[in-house]
C-alpha cells in the first residue's frame, strides 16, 4: 500500500469521526452554551462566538491528537501562547479597550482550552463521552435549576433531552468507531442510516416515556401553568415560544384549558361575569415577591389601578384586588375550590369585556350579602386592564357592586386594553396593610391598633347566620385536620375574641426561635402545588408541622384551617397584592404578575369579611422591579351617553339624526317611554368602528351608535333636575346635541366575520398537534410513503407504456417495447438470467407468451446496430409486439397475478438490480 | 500467559465498562440530586425537574431494556441455529476473496464471514478469533450485509477488520468468538464456535528495492546468461565409456591401470540458466533457546530481510527459488511466488544444518544469512562458494531498536506503537545482543576480505 494511499485513508477516517463524534459534540455544547449564558446573563453575550471558539479548540485538538500528538508537550505550548498572549493585550495601549479585550480573550481562551481539552479525552480517553456527557449533564441542570421562570416539560426537554441524546448516541457510536474500523463511505452512509435510526428510537421511547407519566406530566405542567406568562424569561425571546392561546396572559390561558368558569363569550351582553361552575377558574395565584428573587426582568404588568380610597390625611389607602373567593373544600383535590352557591354570594358577577362602552352593571345584593354594616364606605376604582389579564375577568376591592366601561385613551391604547370603573362597597377597616410590617410608620400603627380595639367589640359570632357560619367554619376529617385543631385550639387558647384569636394565629406564624430567626420562611420553592395551586394536605402537613417554608397559598391555607379550628368564619381569597410604591400619582397602583396573591377574609358580624393576610414578609422583599409607569389620562367624564340608531346620514355639516330610547344621564341609566330623534353634532367628534378610530364616513344608514358627549364648560350642559321625568330632560337638551365620540357598533355581518375568523383562530389552535397526533401524522406520511414504494413498479409500467404510445419515431418505439417486453414479463415471472436477451426472448419468452418476442428482438437488434435504418414491415411489427405484450402476460399469469407481482417490489427490485459478483465463491463451511 | 488468559476469559463477564460506567454515572448523578434536592428540600424547581428526569429514566429503561432484549434474542436465535446446524462460518486473513489465506504480519486485514445469523437491533455482532496458546485476534466488526445473487434477502452478515499479528508464520485458529453487543454496548453475550483452521501471516515488504543477481542453474534451456556457468560432469571428471563418446577421449592411463574404459568430461561453460537459487539460511549457532522471546523477536526481523532480498531478487526477471534448510509444512494451490514466501514464513531457527552443508556451491545465486550463524560457520561456507556469489548477513544485534533513540518528531507526536517494544530495554541488557555483537564484527572482517559480499543492519531505519 503506498503511503500516499494511507494519507488519504487516514485523512478520510478523521473526517469521518469528526462528522461521527466532534460535530455532534459541538452541537450539544452549543446548546448547553446557549442555556447557561441565558441562565447566567440574561444577556446576548454571543453564544455563537462562543461555540465557535470552543469548536476551533475542540477539533484542533482533536485533529492533532487524532495524529498521534503528545499531551504532555502540546498543552503546555498551548498554556504558554495563553500566557504569552495575556501578556501582551495588557500591555496594550489604552484602558477601556484594553479591559474589553482582556475580557473577551479571557472568555474566548478559556472556551478555546476547554474544547482542547475535551478534543483531547474524546480521541484518547476511552469512554471519556461518558464523562463529557455527564459534565455537560450537570452544567445544564445548573444552568436550568437556575431558571425558576419556566420549568414546563417543553422547556426541560429542550434543555436537557440533547445532552441525554447525546449521552446515548455516543454510547451507541463511539464503540464502533472506537475499534480498527477503516470507516470507508459506504460504512459511514450505514452509521448514518444506523444513527438516524438511532435517534428514532431515542425520540419513540421518550414518547412511550412521556406518556406512561401523565401525572407527573400534569404536576409539572402545572408549575409550568403558574409561572407560564409570568416566567417568560427574557422577554419576547421565551414568550414567542409558548403556544398562541397562552399570550393573552396568565387569567385567559387558564380559561382556554377548559379549566376555567365557564364565563360568556366575548361580545354577549347580558349579565355578563364569569360564571362561575366549578369552582375552578384557571388563575394560579402568584406571590409578591417572586420575581424580586429571580425574574424581575420578567415580570410584566397585568392591570393598574387608581383607587379613590384614603387616610383623613390624604395618605393613600392602598386595597387589595379581588379575583375570586375559593370557599368549598375539594376532597379529591385536597384543596379549597370556588363555589357559586355560597351562602351570601358577594362577589359581581359581571364580565366587562361585554358590557358596550359606558354601559354599567350594578348588583345591588352584593352590599347586602355582605352584611356588613359598620365602618362602611364605598371606594370608586378605576381598572386599566392589560392584555396579559384575562379580558373576562373582574378585578376590583373587595365587594365590588358597580362595573362601568370606560374608554381608555388612545395614546395608551397599546398598554391597556380596556377600562372599567368599578365601585366596592368596602370597610374602612380593610387595608392592604393588614397584619404584619406597620413599619415604624405611626400613623399605620395607630390604625393597626384602632382596628383591633374596633373589632374586639366582636365578642362571639352568636346571632350570626347559622347557614353562614356553618359553611365558613367546615373542615374536612383527617388526622392532619385533627393535629390543625388540636394545634388551633392551644394558639388560640388565651384569647377571648375573635379577633384575638386571629392575632394568635398570626403570631404563630410570627414566632421566633431561640436565635431570634423566624421559624416560619417565605419561599417560593416550597414545592408545586397542583391546581387550584393550593398545597394539598401532604404539603400542609408538611409547611405547618416539619418545613415551615412555604408562599402565599401555604400560608393562606394553612390560617385558613387555623382560623376555621377556632370557630372562625374564614375563606380564601385570591387576587392581587396592592403595592403602594410611588408618591407621585397618589392613589395610583400598578399591578404587575407577580403581585398575583392568596390571602384569608374573615367575617366579623357587623363589619363583613375583611382582609387578613398571614404571609410572613420575604426578608429579600423588595419593591417591585419596574418603576410605576405614567397612570393613563383619565377619561373626561361624559353627562350623555345616547344608546341610539341613525336616521339620517351625517350630511356636509357633519350632522345626523339619531333615535334614541336608552340613555346614560350623568351616570344613570335611563329608559325613554317613546323613542326621540335628535340632532348630533358630529364635527368635533371621535368616531370608532368596534375599537377602530374611523370618520364619520363610515356609518351607515341602521347602524346603531353610542353616542357620548363630555362634561365640559363649553358645551351646554343641562342640570340633571331630580323633580323632572328622563323624558322631559331630554327634550331640553341643547339642540344639536354637541357628540365628543361616537362609538359605531360592530354590524352584523362584521361581527360574523369576526366570528368565523375567531373561530379559525381557535381551531388552528385547537388544531396545534398533540404527541399522539403528531405520530398519526408521522404514521400516515410513512405509510403514504410505503404504498407509493409499492406503487413503484407500477409506475414504472404506466411509464413504459406512456412513452410506448408516444414514441416519435420507429427506433425509440422499438427501444420501449423492449424495456416493455422485458420488464412486464420478469414481472409476468418470467424472468432473465445471464442469458442474452435474445437468447431469453428465445429460450423463455417464446416459449411461455408466443408473441413472437425473438422475432421483435432481430428487428429490434437491427434498428439499434445497423444506423437505425428501417426495413418496411418493422414498423407494424413493433406496434403487433408492443401491444401484444399485456395481453400475451395477462394471458399466461392472470390479471389478479398480474396486479399483485406489481406490487411485489422485491421482484421488481430484481429486474432493476445488476447482479453482483458473487463476493465469495467459496462457500462459508457449515458447523 | 496470564494476561491473555483474563483477556480470554474477560470476554465471557457480559458486563461492559460502557454498562458499569454509565451506570456509575447515573448513580451518582441521581444520587446526588437526591441528597441535595431530595424529599427535604423539594422546591419547585427541583420537582419539576427531578419529574423530568423520571421520565428520562424511563425512557431509558425503555431504550436499555429493548436494547438488551434484542441482542438476548438474536443470541438464542443464533444458539437455535447453531443446533440445526444452520451456521456457517469463514474466516481469512487479507481482504482478497481467493484461495488466498495469508496477509503480511503486522496490521493484517482480517475478514470473517458468518451465515445464519441476526444482527441485534443496531446492535453488533463481533467475531475474535482464538488461536493456539490462547491468542487472540482484535475483535472484527461484522457490519457488512451479504446477499446471494440477485437477492434482497442478507444471506450473511461480513465484516473486515484489522488484527496486529506480529509474528510472521502460521496461525493455527482454535476457537472464533462472536460477541453479541447490544446497540449502547452495555452488554455483551459470547458464544464460541470451535474451528479448526490454519492461517499464516507472510514477511512484511519493506523498501522496494533491485538487487543483480545471476542466477546459477537450470532446469530447461530458457534463459541465456551473460556468463557462462561451469557445470561439472559426474564423477567428477570421468564418466563410464558409453557407445557414442568420442574414443578420443578415452582416458588410457585408467584403462591401464584397472582395465575400465571411462571418457574424460570437460568441464563445459552453459551459458543458459533458468532459475535463481536464493539461499537463506535460519541456521542458529549462537542462541541456545529458540522460542525465547528475542529469538522469536529476530527471526520475525530476519525473515522479513529474506523477504525484501526475496522481492528484490525477484527483479530480475529470473524465477527466484529458496531452498530451505528445514522440513516445513507446504501449502496446495498457492502460486510458485507465493509458495517461496509461505517457506519463508513457515521457517523456524534450526540447529541441524550448517550454511555450509546448505548452500549448494553450484546452484548457489545468492546467499543470506543471519549474524546467528558463528563467524567460523561463515568462513567455512565462504570458503566453499564461488566468489561471484553475492553474500549478505543480516546484523540481527540492531533488530530490535535502541530506546534511547532519540527523533525529533517523537517529542511532539508518540510514535506508531510497535508489538517489540517492550522488548526494547531488556535487549540493550541482553548477553544474546552483546554475543551477537562480537560475531558480527568478527564476520564483517570476513566480508570486507572476501568482497562481494555485505552486512545489512536489521534495523530498516539505519
Amino acid at each position: 500500500m503506498s503511503e500516499q494511499v494511507t494519507t488519504r485513508k487516514t485523512i478520510l477516517q478523521l473526517l469521518f469521526r469528526l462528522l461521527f463524534i466532534v460535530v455532534p459534540t459541538l452541537l450539544v455544547v452549543y446548546l448547553t452554551l446557549e442555556e447557561f449564558n441565558l441562565s447566567y446573563t440574561d444577556l446576548d453575550t454571543g453564544v455563537m462566538q462562543q461555540a465557535l471558539y470552543f469548536g476551533l479548540g475542540l477539533t484542533a485538538s482533536y485533529i492533532l491528537y487524532f495524529y498521534r500528538a503528545r499531551f504532555i508537550i502540546t498543552f503546555p505550548i498551548l498554556l504558554l501562547i495563553y500566557w504569552l498572549l495575556k501578556i501582551m493585550i495588557s500591555r496594550m495601549p489604552g484602558e477601556i479597550d484594553v479591559f474589553k479585550y482582556a475580557v473577551e480573550f479571557k472568555l474566548y481562551s478559556a472556551l478555546f482550552i476547554f474544547g482542547w481539552l475535551f478534543g483531547f479525552l474524546l480521541v484518547r480517553v476511552k469512554y471519556a463521552y461518558v464523562v463529557i456527557a455527564g459534565i455537560l449533564a450537570v452544567i445544564s441542570m445548573i444552568a436550568i435549576s437556575d431558571n425558576y421562570i419556566d420549568l414546563s416539560f417543553r422547556f426541560l426537554a429542550e434543555h436537557f433531552l440533547p445532552v441525554v441524546a447525546y449521552l446515548l448516541y455516543m454510547l451507541f457510536i463511539a464503540p464502533s468507531l472506537s475499534e480498527a474500523v477503516n470507516l470507508d463511505w459506504k460504512r459511514s452512509g450505514i452509521k448514518l442510516v444506523y444513527a438516524a435510526l438511532f435517534f428514532g428510537l431515542v425520540f419513540l421511547s421518550y414518547w412511550v416515556a412521556y406518556d406512561q407519566t401523565k401525572d407527573l406530566r400534569k404536576e409539572t405542567e402545572d408549575i409550568w401553568a403558574e409561572r407560564g406568562k409570568e416566567g417568560g424569561k427574557g422577554g419576547d425571546g421565551d414568550r414567542k415560544k409558548n403556544k398562541p392561546g397562552e399570550k393573552d396572559g396568565l387569567l385567559e390561558r387558564g380559561r382556554k384549558k377548559g379549566e376555567g368558569g365557564k364565563g360568556k363569550k366575548p361580545g354577549e351582553e347580558g349579565d355578563g361575569g364569569n360564571k362561575p361552575e366549578d369552582g375552578e377558574d384557571g388563575y394560579k395565584p402568584k406571590d409578591t415577591v417572586k420575581m424580586n428573587e429571580s425574574g424581575s426582568k420578567s415580570d410584566y404588568i397585568m392591570f393598574c389601578a387608581k383607587v379613590r380610597n384614603y387616610f383623613p390625611d390624604g395618605t393613600p389607602k392602598p386595597l387589595y384586588f379581588v379575583y375570586h373567593y375559593l370557599t368549598k373544600y375539594d376532597a379529591v383535590k385536597e384543596s379549597f375550590i370556588r363555589d357559586t352557591a355560597m351562602p351570601h354570594f358577594d362577589e359581581l358577577r359581571c364580565d366587562p369585556s361585554a358590557l358596550a362602552m359606558y354601559r354599567s352593571k350594578t348588583d345591588s345584593s352584593v352590599i347586602k350579602n355582605t352584611m356588613a354594616t359598620k365602618k362602611m364606605s364605598v371606594i370608586t376604582s378605576e381598572v386599566y386592564v392589560s392584555s396579559n389579564t384575562w379580558k373576562h375577568a373582574l378585578l376590583a376591592p373587595a365587594s365590588a357592586f358597580y362595573c362601568q366601561t370606560i374608554p381608555v385613551d388612545s395614546s395608551y391604547k397599546k398598554m391597556f386594553r380596556s377600562a372599567y370603573k368599578v365601585k366596592s362597597y368596602t370597610s374602612e377597616l380593610n387595608n392592604a396593610y393588614f397584619v404584619y410590617n406597620p413599619s415604624g410608620n405611626p400613623q399605620l400603627e395607630n390604625y393597626q391598633q384602632e382596628r383591633y380595639d374596633e373589632l374586639r367589640s366582636v365578642e362571639n359570632y352568636a346571632g350570626t347566620d347559622t347557614a353562614l357560619f356553618r359553611y365558613y367554619t367546615q373542615m374536612p376529617k383527617g388526622p392532619l385536620y385533627d393535629s390543625i385543631n388540636a394545634l388551633s385550639k392551644r394558639l388560640t387558647q388565651g384569647a377571648l375574641t375573635p379577633i384575638d384569636k386571629v392575632i394568635a394565629i398570626r403570631d404563630f406564624f410570627l414566632q421566633t426561635d431561640k436565635e431570634g430567626n423566624r421559624i416560619f420562611r417565605y419561599s417560593l420553592n416550597a414545592g408545586v402545588p397542583s391546581d387550584p395551586n393550593i398545597p394539598n394536605s401532604s404539603m400542609l402537613r408538611n409547611f405547618i408541622f416539619k418545613t415551615h417554608v412555604g408562599y402565599c397559598t401555604y400560608y393562606a391555607g394553612a390560617s385558613l384551617f387555623l382560623l376555621r379550628s377556632a370557630g372562625i368564619p374564614s375563606r380564601f381569597t385570591t387576587g392581587f397584592a396592592t403595592i403602594d410604591r410611588s408618591d407621585k400619582n397618589k392613589g395610583w397602583y400598578w399591578f404587575y404578575a407577580s403581585q398575583a396573591h392568596a390571602w384569608t377574609q374573615v367575617y366579623f358580624p357587623g363589619y363583613g369579611w375583611l382582609d387578613f393576610d398571614m404571609t410572613v414578609g420575604n426578608d429579600d422583599q423588595r419593591e417591585a422591579p419596574r418603576p410605576d409607569g405614567t397612570p393613563p389620562l383619565p377619561p373626561p367624564s361624559p353627562w350623555l351617553v345616547i344608546d341610539g340608531k341613525v336616521e339620517e346620514l351625517p350630511g356636509e355639516n357633519s350632522r345626523l339624526d339619531v333615535s334614541f330610547s336608552k340613555l346614560i344621564f350623568f351616570n344613570d341609566d335611563y329608559r325613554l317611554e317613546e323613542p326621540v330623534t335628535r340632532t348630533i353634532d358630529a364635527s368635533v367628534c371621535r368616531v370608532l368602528y368596534g375599537k377602530k378610530d374611523t370618520t364619520l364616513a363610515c356609518i351607515q344608514e341602521g347602524d346603531s351608535l353610542i353616542i357620548v358627549s363630555y362634561d365640559d364648560a363649553a358645551k351646554k350642559v343641562p342640570v340633571p333636575d331630580m323633580n323632572k321625568s328622563i323624558d322631559e330632560q331630554v327634550k331640553a337638551f341643547a339642540d344639536p346635541i354637541i357628540a365628543d365620540e361616537i362609538h359605531i357598533k360592530v354590524r352584523k355581518e362584521d361581527r360574523k366575520k369576526e366570528e368565523e375568523k375567531k373561530k379559525e383562530v381557535n381551531k388552528a389552535e385547537e388544531d396545534e398537534m398533540t404527541w399522539g397526533e403528531i405520530f398519526i401524522r408521522i404514521g400516515i406520511i410513512a405509510g403514504g410513503l410505503i404504498v407509493l414504494i409499492f406503487l413503484i413498479p407500477a409506475f414504472w409500467l404506466f411509464w413504459l407504456l406512456i412513452r410506448f404510445n408516444t414514441a416519435k419515431n420507429t427506433k425509440a418505439k422499438a427501444d420501449t417495447a423492449y424495456r416493455l417486453a422485458l420488464y412486464h414479463f420478469h414481472m409476468a415471472g418470467v424472468e432473465r438470467g445471464n442469458e442474452t436477451p435474445l437468447q431469453y426472448a428465445e429460450a423463455k419468452a417464446d416459449p411461455v407468451f408466443h408473441n413472437g418476442f425473438a422475432a421483435f428482438m432481430n428487428v429490434f437488434l437491427r434498428l439499434k446496430y445497423a444506423n437505425g435504418q428501417s426495413m418496411p414491415g418493422d414498423d407494424q411489427l413493433i406496434n403487433t409486439f408492443g401491444k401484444s405484450i399485456r395481453p400475451a402476460a395477462r394471458k399466461k399469469a392472470g390479471f389478479f397475478k398480474m396486479i399483485l407481482s406489481y406490487l411485489n417490489i422485491f421482484k421488481a427490485q430484481r429486474f432493476f438490480r445488476r447482479p453482483e459478483e458473487q463476493a465469495s465463491p467459496e462457500q462459508p463451511s457449515q458447523l | 500467559m496470564l494476561l491473555r488468559r483474563l483477556q480470554y476469559w474477560s470476554n465471557f463477564t457480559v458486563v461492559r465498562w460502557q454498562l458499569i460506567l454509565t451506570a456509575l454515572l447515573l448513580f451518582f448523578a441521581w444520587r446526588y440530586l437526591d441528597v441535595n434536592y431530595g424529599e427535604k428540600k423539594l422546591d419547585d424547581p427541583w420537582l419539576s425537574i427531578r419529574n423530568y428526569l423520571v421520565i428520562i429514566k424511563w425512557m431509558m429503561i425503555c431504550l436499555f431494556g429493548f436494547s438488551v432484549l434484542s441482542v438476548l434474542a438474536t443470541w438464542l436465535f443464533f444458539i437455535y441455529r447453531k443446533k440445526n446446524k444452520q451456521v456457517g462460518l469463514q474466516t481469512q486473513f487479507g481482504t482478497g476473496t481467493g484461495i488466498d489465506k495469508g496477509a503480511e504480519a503486522g496490521k493484517v486485514p482480517l475478514t470473517i464471514t458468518l451465515t445464519g445469523v441476526l444482527r441485534p437491533f443496531l446492535g453488533t455482532v463481533r467475531a475474535q478469533l482464538i488461536f493456539s496458546g490462547m491468542k487472540m485476534s482484535e475483535p472484527v466488526l461484522l457490519d457488512e450485509n451479504v446477499y446471494p445473487k440477485k437477492s434482497i434477502i442478507r444471506k450473511g452478515i461480513r465484516g473486515t477488520g484489522q488484527s496486529e499479528l506480529h509474528d510472521r508464520g502460521i496461525y493455527d485458529v482454535e476457537e472464533v468468538q462472536l460477541l453479541f453487543g447490544d446497540m449502547f454496548r452495555l452488554i455483551v453475550l459470547p458464544y464460541t464456535l470451535h474451528v479448526s483452521q490454519q492461517l499464516y501471516t507472510l514477511p512484511q515488504e519493506l523498501k522496494e528495492r533491485v538487487i543483480k543477481a545471476e542466477p546459477n542453474a537450470t532446469e530447461e534451456q530458457t534463459q541465456r546468461i551473460e556468463i557462462p556457468k561451469k557445470v561439472e560432469g559426474e564423477y567428477i571428471n570421468y564418466k563410464d565409456f558409453e557407445s557414442g563418446d568420442d574414443v578420443r577421449r578415452i582416458v588410457w592411463k585408467v584403462y591401464a591401470r584397472s582395465g575400465q574404459l571411462v571418457v574424460r568430461i570437460p568441464e563445459t561453460k552453459d551459458p543458459y540458466a533458468s532459475h535463481l537459487y536464493f539461499y537463506a539460511s535460519f541456521y542458529d549457532g549462537i542462541n541456545n533457546s529458540a522460542e525465547s522471546i528475542f529469538g522469536t523477536e529476530l527471526l520475525n526481523t530476519y525473515k522479513d530481510k529474506i523477504r525484501n532480498i526475496f522481492e528484490a531478487l525477484d527483479k530480475n526477471d529470473y524465477e527466484v527459488r529458496i531452498p530451505t534448510d528445514q522440513e516445513v509444512q507446504k501449502l496446495q494451490g498457492m502460486s510458485e511466488k507465493k509458495n517461496e514466501l509461505f517457506q519463508i514464513t513457515a521457517a523456524n531457527w534450526q540447529k541441524n544444518m550448517e550454511p555450509a552443508k546448505y548452500v549448494s556451491s553450484t546452484k548457489a545465486a545468492f546467499v543470506c544469512l543471519s549474524s546467528m550463524v558463528p563467524a567460523s560457520e561463515v568462513g567455512q561456507l565462504l570458503g566453499n562458494i564461488p566468489f561471484n556469489v553475492p553474500v549478505v548477513v543480516v546484523r540481527l544485534s540492531d533488530a530490535i531498536v535502541n530506546p534511547f533513540r532519540f527523533r525529533l518528531k517523537n517529542l511532539f507526536f508518540i510514535p506508531e506503537k510497535k508489538a517489540n517494544d517492550n522488548l526494547r530495554q531488556p535487549w540493550l541488557i541482553s548477553p544474546l545482543r552483546s554475543k551477537l555483537q562480537q560475531n558480527e564484527r568478527e564476520i564483517l572482517r570476513m566480508l570486507q576480505q572476501r568482497g562481494n559480499s555485505w552486512m545489512i543492519s536489521a534495523d530498516e531505519q539505519t
